[in-house]
């Protein structure tokens, strides 16, 4: 077939994705999230409740709605499309509640509370699957798999029928897509388009039971498996896929399959099906560069389509310069977020500190916002226990001030309430930087605590909450075991603590070091006052300028020093909670929640007033003026880095266009450089401000504008005002 | 031994080949009338004000060691003969009203607070730019300075007027220097003096002794309506340039007002109003024609 046919159908493939994301937001309204490459339903569905509180729980639970479902699942054909399917029901979104919380021990919900941990209890996924294990089983070989360790554990034949009635479930969506599309070509009189149909049907019916030996059934395959974990609970993680596809593709030419121009064309269609977070590039378990001919067919699709896209290339010594020239290439070229890029060095000895072989840590890859895990062998909880710093730092504030016998700050925050000064009689302690120091620690100690004994408490109750159904599929063990990967299935438990609100809490010490202890500006019964009423004393707006523009993490030594003094702190209280085969790692991450957490923070000594938002992941604040650049943010980060092989991605938003200057060798010598000291991920928008404001007004007249909000993409106009105001934001105070 | 440095830009990308950090001096010897830098034209410390930000807390008063801020109806007023630029008012203004250009550094800091960058300089070619004011104003320093810069393998440029003698002045700095960007704003010896305070022989008699010792170097001029934006001026300058050796490029660049509210901010008498960029169109006919006349 010409190209060209393949490229029109590309790009009519692009133009009915748009118009599908202008029917989520008009029928669904905002998504503050992935595009996910879900489309609106075209059937009716709901819940199969099995627990009086209105919800399904359990194995039992879950198998049948999914069931369920998978049978009534509409179909979903384009005749511009390789592949066939689409997904339309978020099951566990569905679901009233993510977990019985009266089964929350009083204590654990209590500490949850004090610190307003996020602490993701019942969520699921987020995790990796191994792709592999799929591609040589098939689902036919996933059944003999449960046959035989039925056979092993007869105790356990539930979970093993359970398991298997969720394959069989996907198999009748298959069917139910090769009968339509034998339906379909009987129809139609175009020849061209019976014979795609034919093709098509050819592909998903060697695809039903077999495993998939060509590139196209593939890809076919994993579309399939991806669409049902979708639906199932999310997911979202994908892989290494080029190595991945290489071989099948190199198959294919030799016996004279597929051409080049075919293979990105069916390329382009599996990318838009669904923005799956899946790398290239980067090291194999030997250390040696693992791109090859399908790292460029995956990035030529990507050109091609240019959607959301959640590609991610892995920065290594020995990589090839002329893939990652190619992919910083089209991040400039479109400016539409994509690729970002990850650092193997740091996060490969990271990882190795803990104790793991450096083949394990090379297989460790970015398949997630900030998630990194090993595809199949781990479960990680990545991203869904955060503890934000600000709100520990406020817990710490007013334990010091009921110490010092002053009046806290809950309660009656944002109301003034005019305290005489010096009415309180000072009891046992002073105050001070120290014992502000130390109170925060402890009360840190404390959340690190009670964040590691929430994910205890999820790995306790998860298997009864919800199984993994669809990724115990292409795990390796709990098939093998019996056992669900929440609940001793998985190969690692390495679990994801992250930290968030760096930058206020840095700044905050650094303030009240410099204006209190130092310069004596100010007292601290004084700021406690402005604190409680968020600067609405008489002289509180002076006060509160005089602490915004203090010294601050990011653009003073002061201020590194105790983002450092924090990280070291919180990175050291998360490592303390190994014990027996869980392992707990460190990252610096809030995804897109910084002014969803700054909402349960009162004002704090930074100048930050009640309620608005915290520093985004381990960014520095960008509220105050002052020197404030792509290296220096960059630097920065890297120095911050907890270091044992999870992330504190670099957001970066910065536009390097000028007369002299390759704007691409500018990129590169920035991602370079931060990995090179130390840094893990790189979130990179590419923007420009008037365009970017003009769209902030009229998000409708930019349906096509991508922005990486942190770790994915979304069409700026799919995210609510406040989610489009925090990305301006960034970029405009930048 | 100390400089007078009126900033370090981190991250500069106009500069010069790749990643830089341009390090501004302070003091110039020429007055050209559309200085966009007009707070690194003294040599003194100066004090920048921005009237607009003021909230009128009037701490700045109480504060000041030498008594000489005040406010009137239209806000707040500085006595720039008596100010001393202590900054002290700098660190007492909450809403960045004063800001302080020019400081006092060691050739170790200003040198260690650079080489932080230096893995940015490497992975994109980059380096250090030394700008002005005019450098060569404080060339002992300079020297020293670009020779611990040049032993650190770190690519060197230096903007400058290049007015000052050649021996010993630019001479000393000679060794350490990668690549010289040459300011030559008018041809003509009276229109140069007229606009700039200075004539150019200097200038003129400088770049040749570059190209005869074998550096490189850029010329540049700023293209600026009613002084140089005419052909025969600009061709006047390349038929000079012309028969350099080592003259790598000759480069226009359009005049912009985006300094102009700096004059207000540094009290500083404005000698060029024109509020309008140079139309990037005309630059570019202009820069064709310096081309075909260098046989570009």
């Amino acid at each position: 077939m010409n190209s060209t046919v393949y490229w029109e159908r590309l790009a009519r493939l692009r133009e009915k994705k748009l118009a599908q994301t202008q029917e989520k937001l008009e029928y669904e309204g905002y998504l503050d999230e992935d595009d996910y490459g879900r489309v609106v339903p075209t059937f009716s569905w709901s819940i199969i409740p099995n627990d009086p509180d209105g919800n399904f729980y359990g194995i039992d639970g879950w198998t049948e709605n999914f069931c369920d479902l998978m049978e009534k699942h509409a179909t979903y054909i384009d005749p511009d499309d390789a592949f066939t399917g689409k997904w339309m029901y978020f099951m566990s979104k569905m679901r009233p509640y993510k977990y019985k919380e009266q089964l929350l021990p009083k204590s654990l919900k209590r500490s949850i509370e004090l610190y307003k941990l996020d602490a993701g209890i019942g969520f699921d996924a987020h995790f990796c699957p191994d792709y592999k294990m799929g591609l040589s089983l098939g689902w036919g070989g996933l059944l003999k798999k449960i046959g035989k360790y039925k056979a092993i554990h007869p105790d356990k034949s539930h979970f093993y029928e359970c398991h298997a009635e969720v394959i069989k479930s996907i198999q009748v969506w298959i069917q139910h897509h090769i009968e339509a599309l034998a339906k379909l070509g009987e129809e139609t009189d175009d020849l061209e388009l019976r014979n795609e149909y034919r093709v098509k049907l050819e592909t998903n019916k060697a695809v039903k039971d077999d495993p998939p030996t060509t590139y196209r059934q593939v890809l076919q395959w994993i579309i399939w498996y991806h669409l049902a974990s979708r639906t199932f609970n999310r997911d979202g993680a994908g892989g290494q896929l080029d190595s991945l596809l290489q071989p099948y593709y190199e198959n294919d030419v030799k016996a004279g399959r597929i051409t080049r121009d075919e293979a990105v064309y069916q390329m382009g269609c599996f990318l838009i099906n669904d923005p799956v977070y899946w790398q290239i590039g980067g090291p194999d378990k030997d250390g040696k560069d693992q791109s090859c001919e399908m790292s460029y067919i995956i990035l030529d699709a990507a050109e091609k389509i240019n959607v959301t896209l959640n590609l991610t290339l892995r920065v290594h010594d020995g990589m090839d310069m002329k893939l990652f020239d190619k992919a910083v290439r089209l991040l400039v070229k479109h400016k539409e977020a994509w690729p970002r890029f990850s650092g193997d060095k740091a996060l490969v000895s990271g990882f190795c500190a803990l104790g793991y072989p450096v083949s394990l840590a090379r297989q460790r890859i970015a398949v997630g916002c900030n998630w990194m895990s090993l595809p199949g062998m781990e479960y990680t909880l990545n991203d869904l226990f955060k503890i934000n710093f600000a709100k520990v730092f406020e817990v710490a504030w007013q334990d010091m001030m009921k110490r010092c016998g002053y009046p806290g700050l809950g309660g009656d925050i944002g109301t003034y309430n005019p305290v005489v000064k010096g009415s309180m009689k000072r009891t046992i302690e002073v105050p001070s930087v120290k014992l502000l120091w130390d109170l925060f620690s402890n009360h840190l100690s404390q959340a690190v605590q009670a964040t590691a004994d929430a994910m205890r408490f999820h790995l306790h109750v998860q298997k009864d909450n919800e199984v993994e159904l669809l990724l115990n599929l292409l795990s390796h063990g709990p098939l093998e075991k019996g056992l669900d990967i929440s609940n001793g299935g998985a190969m690692y438990y390495n679990l994801a603590i992250d930290g968030a609100g760096l930058g206020t809490v840095a700044d905050c010490f650094t303030a009240v070091q410099q204006r209190i202890e130092e310069e004596k500006r100010i007292g601290w019964e004084t700021l406690n006052m402005e604190l409680r009423t968020s600067w609405a004393g008489d002289d509180g707006e002076q006060y509160r300028l005089m602490m915004l523009s203090s010294k601050h993490y990011g653009s003073s030594e002061e201020g590194l020093a105790w983002g450092k003094k924090v990280e070291r702190l919180f990175t050291s209280l998360v490592l303390a909670q190994r014990k027996g085969n869980l392992v707990f790692i460190p990252g610096l991450f809030s995804w897109a929640k910084s002014h969803i957490l700054g909402k349960d923070v009162g004002a704090t000594p930074n100048g930050r007033r009640y309620g608005d938002p915290i520093t985004h992941g381990a960014n520095p604040s960008k509220t105050f003026e002052g020197e404030f650049n792509a290296i220096a943010l960059a630097t920065t980060i890297a120095q911050v880095q907890p270091g044992y092989g999870n992330t504190a991605p670099l957001q970066l938003e910065f536009d390097p266009f000028m007369q002299d200057n390759d704007p691409v060798k500018l990129v590169e010598a920035v991602i370079l450089t931060h990995f090179q000291m130390g840094g893990t991920l790189i979130n990179v928008n590419i923007l420009n401000k008037d365009q970017l404001l003009d769209a902030n007004k009229h998000p409708e007249k930019y349906p096509d504008l991508v922005v990486r909000v942190t770790g994915f993409t979304a069409y700026f106009c799919m995210l609510t005002p406040e989610f489009r105001q925090m990305v301006v934001d960034r970029v405009v105070n930048g | 031994m100390a400089l007078i440095v009126t900033d370090i830009q981190h991250y500069s990308i106009e500069d010069g080949p790749g990643i830089r950090d341009t390090i501004f001096l302070k003091g110039c010897n020429l007055r050209c009338k559309w200085c966009h830098n007009p707070e690194s034209l003294d040599t003194h410390i100066s004090l920048g004000i921005e009237k607009n930000r003021c909230t009128g807390c009037g701490r700045c008063f109480s504060r000041c060691p030498q008594k000489v801020i005040s406010s009137n109806a239209e806000g707040i007023v500085v006595d720039r003969e008596k100010c001393d630029g202590c900054g002290i008012c700098v660190g007492e203004c909450f809403s960045n009203v004063f800001s302080i250009a020019g400081r006092r550094m060691e050739l170790q800091d200003v040198f260690g607070e650079v080489m932080v960058d230096r893995l940015y300089f490497e992975n994109s070619n980059g380096g250090v730019t030394i700008s002005g004011g005019e450098p060569f104003l404080q060339w002992k320093e300079l020297a020293d300075l670009l020779k611990m810069f040049h032993d650190a393998g770190v690519h060197t440029i230096v903007q400058t007027n290049l007015t000052m003698p050649f021996e010993p002045e630019i001479a000393a700095s000679l060794p350490f220097i990668d690549l010289f960007m040459v300011d030559l704003k008018v041809f003509d010896e009276d229109l140069h003096r007229k606009w700039t305070g200075m004539g150019n022989g200097a200038i003129l008699g400088n770049l040749e002794e570059l190209d005869r010792r074998g550096k490189d170097f850029e010329v540049h001029t700023p293209v600026v309506e009613g002084v140089n934006d005419n052909e025969e001026e600009i061709r006047r300058i390349v038929r000079f340039l012309r028969s350099f050796a080592h003259l790598s490029r000759y480069k226009l660049l359009g005049y912009h007002p985006f300094g102009l509210s700096k004059y207000d901010k540094f009290g500083i008498p404005v000698g060029y109003t024109n509020e309008r960029q140079f139309p990037s169109r005309r630059l570019d006919q202009l820069q064709v024609l310096a081309d075909k006349e260098l046989g570009i």
